[in-house]
């Protein structure tokens, strides 16, 4: 087969340290390990189990919600700052830089930033919306607006990406189309509706898989906010769930199903995702 | 820099004549921050002081860090280092499961564990048959700080001693000052506590015991003193907050107090005042932290080394260097005898109050569940305290959801 | 291209009610919302910086400017770990795992864009599937494996687990699949073996696209943490960003301006690395394989 060679070098890294795990992990959620004693083969006892479980159901709902929400936020904003960083004008420079410098900070450096101007007592946030009248929130303290907060913060911190994507897709629309659309009288918006974003379909396939999957399992923000998944279980992302049973409560088994389980709902709308694209995105 | 081949050099030539080759050894710890620097610089003096052992310390970021790193080791059947800093709660699934070496047959033993405060007699021997798997180490409980300036406002000049007495005194607090009086944690430490000081329990047998009236009378008169508005729920801006004069007082470890004392700056002799914890009946702290132990299966050579070095780190001059960069309890009562340290606890208000507390102190409860009941209870008093819930249905559920866990 | 001076943009929209009085208007408009996104972004960041200078007890409650600029943050912070050495380390296995899948990406998107066999399309959703095994599971299977080769403690261990990237692939097979067929026509006419097609045209043309996979896993090799505290346990081969978690601690006294000063430290480099970068990654991007 002459395509061989030049799958090997990445196949080989993917089963040696993606796929062989990854069955070192299934086998794992059909026993009751927790790396202490000898596993015993258990069946589906740990998936059952997962379905009763309250906690796991939260968790799966704030996760959809966090997914799906800052996935859907970082295709529009990301799309929408990219064509801010693609405007020629004086602070161009400027502004690429400064959407996407968040990106490069670690999480532990964001959160005490975040911590700081989220503050519900005196933190610079609650004061500029007292300032304009606006009442003030308890954000990472309160149950309700917790998730949000998260979701903000994540998007601060990781819409930077997206950004610098749309704006290398926006540099590669020929201009001449975009030129030709104004001299036919469309306005700035229909252009961009029937032209540019349209043009723009691989990025936003790439940005809205890349996200997607991203998010899912993303939990690095709620390991350093300190909300432990809190308050009342609102920021319970399900790779926070997985971290603390497998690292807390001794519950490698378990933790393993979940991931097998979570690895199955990606697989699963990833392909719906391509079966979706497939009609609508056009390489050639 | 220039030196030191020659100094290395030397110790070489000297060394060869009669010494022994050093045993050297891994200590993983996961404490960050000013505690890790401290921890490195201990380390660093414990290797200059003697020339038998050589410790390495290893640093692995967190407390789950060290839990991660020890399950890596015991699934590759080599231990991930010969010395564990291992949470309290954390210690007594690895030892059961026989990764721990029993330190109680171990060369002066005994007269270690002799001169243990009680409390960590207990904690480190739970059920009292005679092996131990981890020795106390950085350990801590809980006191009151308080903001002298706010309270005085209200007519005070110290919080009372006992909760029933808290809820006039908040609410006076608040009028008075308009800042929250104080932040109740959800996080159950404190209320261990409190249960425990009113006669109750927090794990029974098989169960969670919140739903007993000791336990429900606690749980009330600090919902109480949420829903009248003169208390807050604890939250990661509470130290801070505390500092900057928006709540007048917290409960926190004593080992907090260095990272108070730097926030606070010259403001803190002004601002910042230590009291014992409140209680109910009688006084009663839970306390925390983590523990040393040996990982099973290294060789005896350095199950010896590993020994040294902790019997070292309990040395009284030693825990007296430890405890004034840190701020943590004495272990033993040896070291609560020095005058030395006598004479440091009486340089600052409220350096004393962790000490004077441990009489009455207990160890958390060690049963495995409690790790996972810890994140449930704290779920449910968020949810009586930020969402409303009534109390007695809310824990009657906690209480019942909770069953399988400590069935087992 | 510039735009008219000044002088003339004001002239020129003081003639209201004409459409260009109206364009001229909406492009100031659009500037002004340019700068207060940026200085939206940047604001978290310019507090980070200013506090990086600022005094424990001052930080939180101080004003926004330090009123003395504390230097010794940085030299704290520096001193508090071989920082020196870990910056070696991280850009060593940066730099070399950026390679490594610039490579092994190309090599595979090739054969997913250019190239048809059997299971193809199979074998891309498999490569694909990778991005989606949540990774705190696979910690001990994969300290397991490193240690079999005898990796831990090396720089190995650091690098190879990462050589390969599902979402490299992915970007670089949209790049390779946009590029014209006529390009591998004429380099298959001048009798080039498709390995030396893909290093000598196909790469080339889509430097673009190479580069923007560059900054990203350049970046994520960068900020990985959980891993090499599993795969390494001595300083020699730590990370900056085993550094960086050094200044953490859940038991209170964070010297907080410290861990800002390191994080000022540790971003420096990689914000080097973006900007040098960009030109590529964004100005050149008219070949682009990321266009739409």
């Amino acid at each position: 087969m002459e395509a061989l060679p030049y799958l090997l070098p990445a196949l080989l890294v993917f089963a040696l340290f993606e796929y062989y795990p990854l069955l070192r992990v299934i086998y794992l959620s059909l026993t009751d390990a927790d790396l202490l004693k000898s596993p015993q083969w258990i069946g589906l006892a740990n998936y059952t189990r997962m379905f009763q479980d309250a906690e796991f159901l939260n968790s799966l709902a704030v996760t959809v919600i966090f997914a799906f929400a800052v996935t859907g936020l970082e295709v529009v904003l990301g799309m929408t700052l990219g064509f801010l960083m693609n405007r020629k004008g004086p602070f161009q420079n400027l502004v690429r830089g400064a959407i996407f410098a968040p990106v490069v900070v670690s999480l532990a450096a964001a959160a005490v930033i975040w911590l700081h101007l989220l503050n519900p007592t005196s933190g610079p946030v609650n004061q500029l919306l007292q300032a304009l009248g606006l009442p003030p929130s308890r954000w990472l303290q309160d149950p309700s607006t917790a998730l949000a907060s998260v979701i903000l913060i994540a998007l601060w911190k990781g819409v930077g990406l997206p950004a610098v994507l749309y704006l290398a897709g926006l540099q590669g629309i020929p201009r001449e189309l975009q030129e030709a659309a104004q001299v036919d009288g469309a306005t700035p918006y229909q252009a961009a509706r029937w032209i540019t974003i349209p043009l723009l379909a691989p990025t936003t396939l790439l940005v809205f898989f890349i996200s997607l999957v991203g998010t899912f399992q993303s939990y690095g923000l709620i390991l350093v906010l300190r909300t432990d998944g809190g308050p009342v279980g609102s920021t319970m992302l399900l790779g926070y769930y997985i971290y603390q049973n497998a690292f807390q409560y001794f519950q490698m088994a378990y933790a393993s199903a979940v991931s097998v389980f979570l690895f199955l709902l990606l697989v699963f709308l990833g392909w719906l995702q391509f079966k979706v694209s497939e009609r609508r995105v056009h390489y050639r | 820099m220039g030196k030191r081949p020659l100094v290395l050099g030397l110790a070489v030539v000297l060394g060869f004549g009669f010494a022994q080759p050093r045993t050297e050894i891994t200590f993983l710890y996961g404490l960050g921050g000013r505690l890790g620097e401290i921890i490195r610089a201990t380390v660093d003096t414990f290797n200059k002081s003697q020339n038998e052992v050589v410790v390495r310390a290893e640093f692995a970021n967190s407390y789950e860090g060290v839990l991660q790193k020890a399950l890596a080791g015991i699934a590759a059947g080599q231990p991930a280092a010969d010395v564990l800093q291992l949470e309290v709660a954390l210690w007594p699934r690895l030892a059961a499961a026989g990764q721990l070496t029993d330190l109680s047959a171990l060369p002066g033993f005994k007269a270690m564990f002799d001169s243990f405060w009680g409390v960590f007699k207990l904690q480190a021997d739970p059920d009292k048959d005679g092996k131990v798997f981890a020795t106390p180490w950085n350990n801590s409980n809980p006191v009151t700080y308080y903001n002298p300036e706010l309270l005085k406002r209200a007519g005070y000049s110290a919080p009372p001693r006992t909760w029933p007495e808290m809820r006039e005194f908040a609410r006076k607090v608040k009028e008075a000052t308009g800042v929250a009086a104080m932040a109740l944690p959800a996080f159950p430490w404190v209320l261990e506590g409190a249960v425990w000081s009113n006669g109750g329990e927090i794990v029974g047998k098989d169960r969670l015991l919140l739903d007993q009236p000791a336990a429900l009378e606690v749980i009330n008169t600090w919902t109480q003193l949420i829903r009248d508005g003169s208390a807050v729920v604890e939250n990661a801006n509470s130290t801070q907050d505390f500092v900057a004069g928006k709540v007048a007082v917290i409960f926190q470890s004593v080992a907090s107090r260095p990272g108070i004392k730097a926030l606070a700056g010259d403001r803190f002799k002004q601002t910042v005042r230590v009291a014992p914890l409140p209680y109910f009946k009688k006084p009663v702290v839970p306390v925390g932290g983590a523990t040393l132990a040996i990982s099973r299966g290294i060789p005896q050579e350095r199950v010896l080394a590993a020994w040294k070095f902790i019997q070292w780190l309990n040395r009284p001059e030693q825990q007296l260097e430890w405890i004034k960069q840190t701020n943590y309890v004495p272990i033993t009562r040896t070291t609560s005898e020095l005058p030395a340290f006598r004479a440091f606890l009486a340089t600052e208000q409220g350096l004393d109050v962790g000490m004077r507390q441990l009489p009455n102190a207990r160890p958390r409860p060690t049963d495995p569940a409690y790790v996972q009941g810890i994140q449930e209870i704290r779920k449910t008093l968020e949810e009586i305290w930020l969402n409303n819930k009534p109390v007695e249905p809310a824990i009657r559920d906690l209480v019942q959801r909770t069953r399988p866990l400590f069935a087992n | 291209m510039k735009g008219p001076k000044p002088g003339a943009t004001a002239r020129l929209g003081l003639v209201a009610g004409t459409p260009v009085a109206r364009a001229r208007l909406g492009s100031v408009l659009m500037d002004g919302l340019t700068l207060f996104v940026a200085l939206l972004f940047l604001a978290p960041l310019i507090w980070l910086a200013l506090g990086a200078f600022k005094t424990q007890s001052t930080l939180f409650t101080g004003p926004l400017i330090p009123e003395s600029w504390n230097w010794r943050n940085f030299v704290d912070a520096w001193n508090s770990a071989p920082f020196g050495r870990y910056l070696f380390n991280s850009l060593l296995v940066s730099t070399a795992s950026t390679f490594l899948v610039v490579m092994t990406s190309a090599l595979a998107a090739f054969a997913f864009s250019r190239m048809s066999f059997p299971g193809q399309h199979a074998l891309f959703l498999l490569a694909l599937a990778t991005l989606m095994i949540p990774g705190d599971v696979l910690l001990i299977p994969n300290f397991l494996t490193v240690r079999g080769f005898g990796w831990i403690n090396s720089y190995w261990a650091l690098i190879v687990p990462f050589a390969a990237s599902a979402f490299g692939i992915f970007l670089l097979r949209q790049a390779f699949l946009k590029t014209p067929q006529e390009l591998e026509d004429a380099a298959r006419i001048d009798g080039a073996t498709p390995m030396q097609f893909l290093l000598r045209v196909l790469m080339p043309v889509n430097a673009p696209a190479l580069s923007a996979l560059s900054v990203l896993t350049f970046l994520s090799s960068w900020n990985a943490l959980v891993w090499p505290f599993i795969a390494t346990s001595r300083d020699e081969y730590r990370t900056v960003q085993v550094g960086l978690a050094q200044f953490n601690n859940l038991e209170g006294a964070t010297n907080v301006p410290e861990i800002l000063a390191a994080t000022l430290i540790v971003i420096t480099p990689v914000l080097l690395v973006y900007a040098l970068a960009q030109k590529w990654f964004i100005e050149s991007a008219a070949s682009s394989g990321l266009k739409g």
